[in-house]
C-alpha cells in the first residue's frame, strides 16, 4: 500500500520535486551542523550586508553573519515547532473528531458548536493575544498553534467517522462489550488513518505558515536563534541596502510551505 | 403561501440574529476572561518606566482594577452597549474614535481589495471551469494551490522587492498622505492589495470552478442545450446565476481569513488599520483596547456570516424552502 | 404585501454585506479625546549642587515676530503615547509636544543653560532661586504669561496627587515651594542646596502651561511655544500651524508642520528616501549604514552622553562577584562596536557614565578597558567558573542588535548568553527586576544626575542594585561643591569606583542621530533628543 501511494506521488514531475524539497529541508534541519560554511551566530562586524559572493554565497546580515548559514540552521527551528505543532493539533483534533463523530448527540453539538466558534477567529489573531500574554517561547508557539489546528482537523475526522460508525465491525465490538476507548482507536481510528495522514500534511503547511508568521510578528522565536520568520523581520529595516537578507529567508519559506502542500493535494487527490 | 414563506424567512432571519447575539456574548465572556487571566501588569503600562510602586497601586485603583471581576465585565460590557469603550491604558485616550477610524482605514483596505479580488477570481473561475483540464485550467489551479499556501508576509517581501525596489513603481509603505486623491491612495494601497489577494482569489476561484462544473452538467443546461438555446445565453442567464450562488458564502467566509491577513499585511505595509493596532495592543498588552478589538472583529465575522447565510437563502429557492419549512 | 415584505428584506440584505463594515466603522470616528490618566514623570533627580548662576537676556518679548514664509515641513517621529506635557516619556511624545512650547530655561543643543521664558536666575544660597521671567509673551489663548502659570506648572509637576514621577524626581521642591513674587518674578523654596537647579528645570516635562490648564494636549494643547497644535490624530499624525504671535521676532520661519508617526524606523528610512518626510526627529545608530550618501538624505550628528548600559545585579549570582562583571566587561569589543555598528557615530567608554561632551571630563584620566577575552577567562576562573556561565539577558526591540553583539562577544570567554527581545513598554515593567539587563539612558544635563539615578544606594531605577558608600558621599560631595576643577576631580574619582567596581558595562556614548532631506535648513540634532524647529526652513 505504502508502494503504491509512492508511486502515486512520484507520477508527476511537480510532485516529485516537492517531495525532494521537503526530504531536502528535513535532511537539513538534521545535519546542518555538517552543512553550513559558517557558524549561524558568528558575527563579522566588520563585513556587514555584504552581497552574495563566493565567501557568502548569500551575502551577509547586519552584524556580518553569513546568511546561508543562518537559513540551513533555521529549517530546524521551524520544522521543530511545525513537526511538535501539527502532531499535537492532529493528536487532540483526531481524538475530539473520534469523539464527536461515534457519539453523536449531546457530545457532538456541544463539541462541535465550541469548535466553530473557536474557528470563528482569524488564527493569527488569537494565536497573537495568547502569545504576547504568555510570553515567546517555543512550547508557548507550538502550544498556540496546535489549539488553533485542532478544530479543523476534528471536523475533518468527525465526517470521516460518520460513514465508519454504522458498520457491522463496530456494532460487533459494540456487542462483545469493548470499552468506548477500544472501539474509537483500535476499531475506527485504523479506518480513518488515510484521511488523518492527508490531514496532518494539510495542516503542516498550514502550521509552518503559521510560525514563520508569528515569528516575523515578534511573537516567536528569539535573536540571536536563526529562524526564517524573524530573519525577515529583522532584515525589514535594511531591506533596500542588503534585499539578500530578507529575500533569502523568504524564499525558504516559501519553497518549504509550496511543497508541503503540493504533497498533501496530491495525497488528497489520490 | 408567498405570505408564509416571507415572514418564515424573516422569523429564520430572527432567530439566527439572537443566536448570533447569544454567542456574541459568550465571546464577550471568554474574551475577557481570557485577557484577565493572563498575566501583564497595568500599572507600569500607565506610568511607563519610573513609576513607582505607590503610584501602581494609586492607577490600579483609579481603574477599579480592585473590583471583582464579574462587576468588572458587567461595567465593561454596559460601557461598550453604550459607546463608552474606555480608554486605551498605555495611550490614555478613549478607545472609540481610536479604533472607530483605524476600522475605517481597513474596510478602505479591504473594500480595495475585495474590488480587485471578486471579478478577478470569479473569471479565473469561470475560465478554468470552461477550459477545464486545459492548460489555462491547470496553471489557473497551479497559482491557486501555490498561493494559499505562501504566508502574506513572504510575498509582500517579493512584491517590495520585484515592485518598488527594483523597479520602483509603487511606494512600500501604504502610509497614504493626508491629503492625497483617489489614485495617489490606490497607488499607496496597490502592494498591500495585491499581497493579500492571492489566497482569495484562490479560494473563490476553486469554489466557482467547481460550481461552475457541477452547473454545466446539470440536467437544465443539456436541456437547454438540446433545444437549441444560444450556449453563450445559457451561461450567463442559467449556469452563471446558479454557479455563483455558493461564491456568496465563501465570499464571506473570507471575510475572516481577510481580517487575519490584515494584521500581517498592515505590519509589513505600516498601514494604520485595526491590524496594526492589534497587534501593537497585544505586544505591549494594552487590556483594554486588545478587548475592544476583538470583541468587534468578532462582532463582524458573525455578521458577515449571517448577511451571506441570508442572501444565499433568499437567492437560493432550494435552501429557502428547507430554510423556513424548519422554522415554521 | 407579501412581495413587499420580500423586496425590503432581500434590499436590506444585499445592501447589507457590502455596507456591514462601513457601517461598523462610521460609527465611532469622531476625533476627540477627553479627559487623561493623571499619572506622569519626570527626567531624572538628583540633589543638587550649591552656587549661584545666573543667566542674560532680553528683557521682554517684541509682540509678534514677522516672517513666516519658511514653508511646510513633515518629519517622522515615533509614535506617542501620552501628549500630556507633565507625563511625557517617550521621544514620540517629547517630539509632538516640545513645538507648542516653552521652558523656563532652554538647553542649547551646545549644551548650554539659555535663557527663555526666564530672562534671569540667581541664588545666593542654591536654595532659594529667583527667576525673573520674560514680559509680553501670550499663550496660544490670548492669555498674558505670568508668574502664576509658572506657580501652577510647577505645583502640578510635583503633585503627588497627580502622581507624577516628576514628584519622585524633583525631590527638592514640594508643592507650594513655588511662590509669585510680582507677575514677573518667580521664587524656588528647595527643600535642600540645589546648585545646578536651572538646569533641573529644563526637564522636558517642565513645560510652561497657562494656569487654568486642563485636561491633555490632545483637546487643549495651550503653550507659548512657536507652534500651534491644529490637530492630532494618536499613532498616525498632528499638524502645526505658525503661532503668529509668538514672541521671538522673526521666528518661527516655517508656516505649518506635520508630524506623522511611524511605527517602525525601517519605514522612516524608506519615508524620507521617497520624500514623503524632510526630516527624522530620530536616527538609531545601528541604521546610519542604511542612509546611502548621497541620496539627498544628510545625517545630523550630535555627540551626547547617552549611552547603553549592561547593567548586572549585583545582589544575585553570578555577578556578585565583582571579577565576574570585570569579566563580561573584558569580552567587549569597544571599538567595533563604535566603528562598525555605529558607524563612528559613537564614542568608547570606559564603564563609567562620565561622557567627553561634559566638561568635567577633561581631567579623566583612566585606563581603558580593552578586549581581553583571555584575561576574562581567568578572572572566571579565578571566581569559581572555569567552565564559564550560562547567563539570560534581556532587551527591547530597539537595541537588540547591540545585545546580539555583546553576546557573540562574551561566548569564546564563557560567558554564554541567551536573549530575550521584549517590546519596550513590556521591558520597563520589570527592568529593575532583572538579572542581566541592557538599556539606553538618555543624556542629563548635569554630571550628578546620572551617577544619582543609576548607581546610589536604593535609587529607585538603581537596576544592579549595586551599593558603594564612598561613591554615595561622592555624590553629595559633587552636588556641594562649587568650583569647576574641583568638580572634575570628584567626578573623576566617581569614574574610577564605577569603572573598578562595574556594576553596569558602559561600552559607548553615542551621538544622537537625526537626519534630514537636502531641502531643509536650520536644524541640528539636540544632544538630549529636544527638537527645535524655530529656525528650521523648507525650500
Amino acid at each position: 500500500m505504502i508502494g503504491t501511494r509512492l508511486r502515486t506521488l512520484l507520477a508527476s514531475p511537480g510532485v516529485t520535486l516537492a517531495v525532494a524539497v521537503v526530504l531536502g529541508w528535513l535532511a537539513i534541519a538534521v545535519i546542518w551542523p555538517l552543512l553550513v560554511p559558517y557558524g549561524p551566530t558568528a558575527q563579522q562586524l566588520g563585513g556587514r550586508y555584504a552581497p552574495p559572493s563566493a565567501e557568502h554565497w548569500l551575502g551577509t546580515d547586519n552584524l556580518g553573519r553569513d546568511v546561508l548559514s543562518r537559513i540551513l540552521a533555521g529549517s530546524r527551528s521551524v520544522l521543530i515547532v511545525g513537526l511538535a505543532s501539527t502532531t499535537l493539533g492532529v493528536a487532540v483534533g483526531t481524538t475530539l473528531g473520534l469523539v464527536a463523530g461515534f457519539y453523536r448527540g449531546r457530545v457532538d453539538e456541544l463539541l462541535m458548536r465550541s469548535l466553530d466558534l473557536l474557528m470563528a477567529f482569524p488564527i493569527i489573531v488569537i494565536a497573537s493575544v495568547i502569545l504576547a500574554m504568555l510570553g515567546p517561547s517555543r512550547l508557548n508557539l507550538v502550544l498556540v498553534i496546535a489549539l488553533m489546528l485542532a478544530p479543523y482537523n476534528a471536523r475533518v475526522v468527525r465526517s470521516a467517522v460518520l460513514s465508519w460508525r454504522d458498520r457491522d465491525f463496530v456494532a460487533a465490538a459494540r456487542l462483545r462489550g469493548e470499552s468506548g476507548a477500544y472501539i474509537l482507536f483500535r476499531e475506527l481510528l485504523p479506518n480513518i488513518m488515510g484521511t488523518v495522514n492527508v490531514e496532518f500534511t494539510m495542516r503542516l503547511a498550514l502550521s509552518i505558515f503559521a510560525v514563520a508568521t508569528l515569528s516575523f510578528l515578534g511573537f516567536g522565536i528569539q535573536p540571536p536563534t536563526p529562524d526564517w520568520g524573524l530573519m525577515v523581520s529583522e532584515g525589514r529595516p535594511f531591506y533596500q541596502i542588503a534585499p539578500w537578507v530578507v529575500v533569502a529567508p523568504a524564499a525558504a519559506i516559501a519553497s518549504l510551505v509550496v511543497a508541503i502542500n503540493v504533497v498533501a493535494q496530491r495525497l488528497r487527490a489520490s | 403561501m408567498a405570505r408564509s414563506a416571507d415572514s418564515g424567512l424573516l422569523r429564520y432571519f430572527l432567530r439566527r440574529l439572537a443566536v448570533m447575539l447569544g454567542l456574541l456574548v459568550l465571546v464577550s465572556v471568554l474574551i475577557f476572561a481570557m485577557v484577565e487571566i493572563l498575566p501583564g501588569d497595568v500599572g507600569n503600562l500607565i506610568l511607563g518606566q519610573y513609576a513607582t510602586a505607590e503610584n501602581v497601586d494609586l492607577v490600579r485603583q483609579q481603574l477599579g482594577l480592585d473590583r471583582p471581576l464579574a462587576v468588572r465585565y458587567l461595567d465593561w460590557m454596559g460601557g461598550f452597549l453604550t459607546g463608552d469603550w474606555g480608554d486605551s491604558w498605555r495611550l490614555g485616550t478613549p478607545l472609540a474614535p481610536l479604533i472607530g477610524r483605524r476600522l475605517y482605514n481597513s474596510v478602505v483596505l479591504a473594500g480595495v481589495a475585495f474590488a480587485f479580488v471578486i471579478p478577478v477570481s470569479i473569471t479565473a473561475g469561470i475560465v478554468s471551469a470552461l477550459r477545464r483540464d486545459r492548460l489555462t485550467d491547470r496553471v489557473i489551479n497551479g497559482i491557486s494551490v501555490v498561493s494559499i499556501t505562501i504566508p502574506e508576509f513572504v510575498s509582500s517581501m517579493f512584491l517590495i522587492l520585484f515592485f518598488s525596489l527594483l523597479l520602483p513603481w509603487f511606494p512600500s509603505s501604504a502610509m497614504v498622505p493626508e491629503d492625497a486623491g483617489p489614485l495617489t491612495t490606490l497607488r499607496y494601497l496597490a502592494l498591500p492589495v495585491i499581497a493579500i489577494s492571492p489566497v482569495l482569489i484562490g479560494y473563490i476561484a476553486r469554489t466557482v470552478r467547481a460550481s461552475m462544473i457541477t452547473e454545466l452538467g446539470a440536467d437544465y443546461t443539456r436541456t437547454a442545450y438540446l433545444k437549441g438555446l444560444d450556449p453563450r445565453t445559457v451561461i450567463t442567464k442559467h449556469v452563471l446565476r446558479n454557479a455563483l450562488l455558493p461564491a456568496i458564502t465563501v465570499i464571506a467566509n473570507q471575510i475572516a481569513w481577510l481580517v487575519g491577513g490584515l494584521v500581517v499585511i498592515e505590519a509589513v505595509f505600516n498601514y494604520p488599520g485595526i491590524g496594526q493596532l492589534l497587534l501593537q495592543a497585544a505586544l505591549v498588552q494594552d487590556v483594554p483596547m486588545l478587548e475592544a478589538i476583538v470583541l468587534i472583529l468578532a462582532a463582524i465575522l458573525m455578521l458577515s456570516n449571517l448577511a451571506a447565510d441570508l442572501l444565499y437563502t433568499m437567492l437560493n429557492p432550494r435552501v429557502r424552502a428547507q430554510a423556513t419549512g424548519g422554522a415554521t | 404585501m407579501a412581495a413587499s415584505v420580500r423586496q425590503t428584506l432581500r434590499l436590506v440584505l444585499l445592501a447589507g454585506l457590502p455596507l456591514l463594515l462601513v457601517l461598523a466603522a462610521c460609527a465611532p470616528i469622531e476625533d476627540t479625546a477627553d479627559e487623561q490618566l493623571e499619572a506622569g514623570q519626570a527626567t531624572g533627580a538628583t540633589e543638587g549642587t550649591q552656587g549661584t548662576e545666573t543667566g542674560d537676556g532680553s528683557e521682554t518679548a517684541s509682540a509678534t515676530g514677522a516672517a513666516g514664509g519658511g514653508g511646510s515641513l513633515t518629519y517622522a517621529a515615533a509614535p506617542p503615547n501620552t501628549i500630556d506635557p507633565h507625563m511625557m516619556s517617550s521621544l514620540g511624545d517629547i517630539h509632538t509636544v516640545q513645538p507648542v512650547v516653552n521652558y523656563l530655561v532652554r538647553l542649547g543643543s551646545d549644551l548650554s543653560l539659555q535663557p527663555d521664558l526666564a530672562t534671569e536666575w540667581e541664588s545666593e544660597d542654591g536654595q532659594t532661586w529667583t527667576f525673573t521671567l520674560r514680559e509680553g509673551v501670550t499663550f496660544h489663548d490670548g492669555s498674558d504669561f505670568t508668574a502664576e502659570d509658572v506657580v501652577a506648572t510647577f505645583d502640578r509637576l510635583v503633585d503627588p496627587e497627580v502622581a507624577s514621577a516628576a514628584a519622585g524626581s524633583f525631590t527638592f521642591l514640594e508643592k507650594g515651594g513655588t511662590t509669585a513674587v510680582d507677575d514677573h518674578t518667580v521664587q524656588f523654596d528647595l527643600t535642600e542646596p540645589v546648585g545646578d537647579f536651572p538646569a533641573w528645570v529644563t526637564a522636558y516635562q517642565a513645560a510652561i502651561l497657562p494656569s487654568d490648564w486642563e485636561g491633555d494636549f490632545a483637546t487643549n494643547p495651550i503653550g507659548t511655544g512657536p507652534f500651534e497644535l491644529t490637530e492630532y490624530t494618536p499613532r498616525l499624525s498632528a499638524r502645526y500651524e505658525r503661532n503668529p504671535d509668538y514672541w521671538e521676532e522673526g521666528l518661527p520661519k516655517l508656516d505649518s508642520m506635520e508630524a506623522i508617526y511611524y511605527e517602525d524606523f525601517g519605514a522612516q528610512i524608506t519615508a524620507i528616501q521617497s520624500g514623503d518626510v524632510d526630516l527624522m526627529t530620530l536616527l538609531p545608530g545601528d541604521l546610519v549604514d542604511t542612509v546611502p550618501a548621497g541620496g539627498g538624505v544628510e545625517v545630523l550628528s550630535a555627540p551626547s552622553a547617552t549611552h547603553g548600559q549592561i547593567t548586572m545585579r549585583v545582589d544575585m549570582e553570578p555577578w556578585d562577584d565583582v571579577r565576574v562583571r570585570q569579566a563580561m566587561a573584558l569580552t567587549v569589543d569597544r571599538e567595533q562596536i563604535v566603528e562598525e555598528l555605529w558607524g563612528g557615530h559613537a564614542t568608547v567608554a570606559n564603564d563609567h557614565t562620565l561622557a567627553p561632551v561634559y566638561e568635567e571630563a577633561e581631567a579623566l584620566d583612566l585606563d581603558r578597558r580593552a578586549q581581553d577575552i583571555e584575561r576574562a577567562q581567568q578572572l572566571l576562573t579565578e571566581a569559581g567558573h572555569p567552565d564559564g556561565i550560562d547567563v539570560e539577558l534581556t532587551t527591547y526591540g530597539g537595541i537588540g542588535i547591540f545585545a546580539q553583539a555583546v553576546a557573540e562577544m562574551a561566548a569564546p570567554a564563557g560567558i554564554r548568553i541567551e536573549i530575550t527581545v521584549e517590546p519596550t513598554d513590556v521591558y520597563y515593567q520589570h527592568w529593575t527586576d532583572l538579572p542581566l539587563a541592557m538599556e539606553t539612558w538618555l543624556h542629563r544635563s548635569s554630571i550628578a544626575q546620572m551617577p544619582s539615578l543609576a548607581f546610589r544606594c536604593g535609587a529607585d531605577w538603581n537596576v544592579p542594585h549595586w551599593c558603594n558608600e564612598d561613591f554615595d558621599a561622592l555624590i553629595g560631595e559633587l552636588n556641594a561643591t562649587v568650583d569647576e576643577g574641583e568638580r572634575a576631580e570628584i567626578a573623576a574619582q566617581m569614574a574610577a569606583i564605577l569603572h573598578e567596581e562595574v556594576p553596569s558595562v558602559i561600552a559607548w556614548f553615542q551621538d544622537t542621530l537625526s537626519a534630514v532631506r537636502d531641502n531643509v535648513s536650520g536644524y541640528e540634532s539636540h544632544p538630549a533628543n529636544f527638537v527645535d524647529f524655530r529656525t528650521t526652513t523648507v525650500e
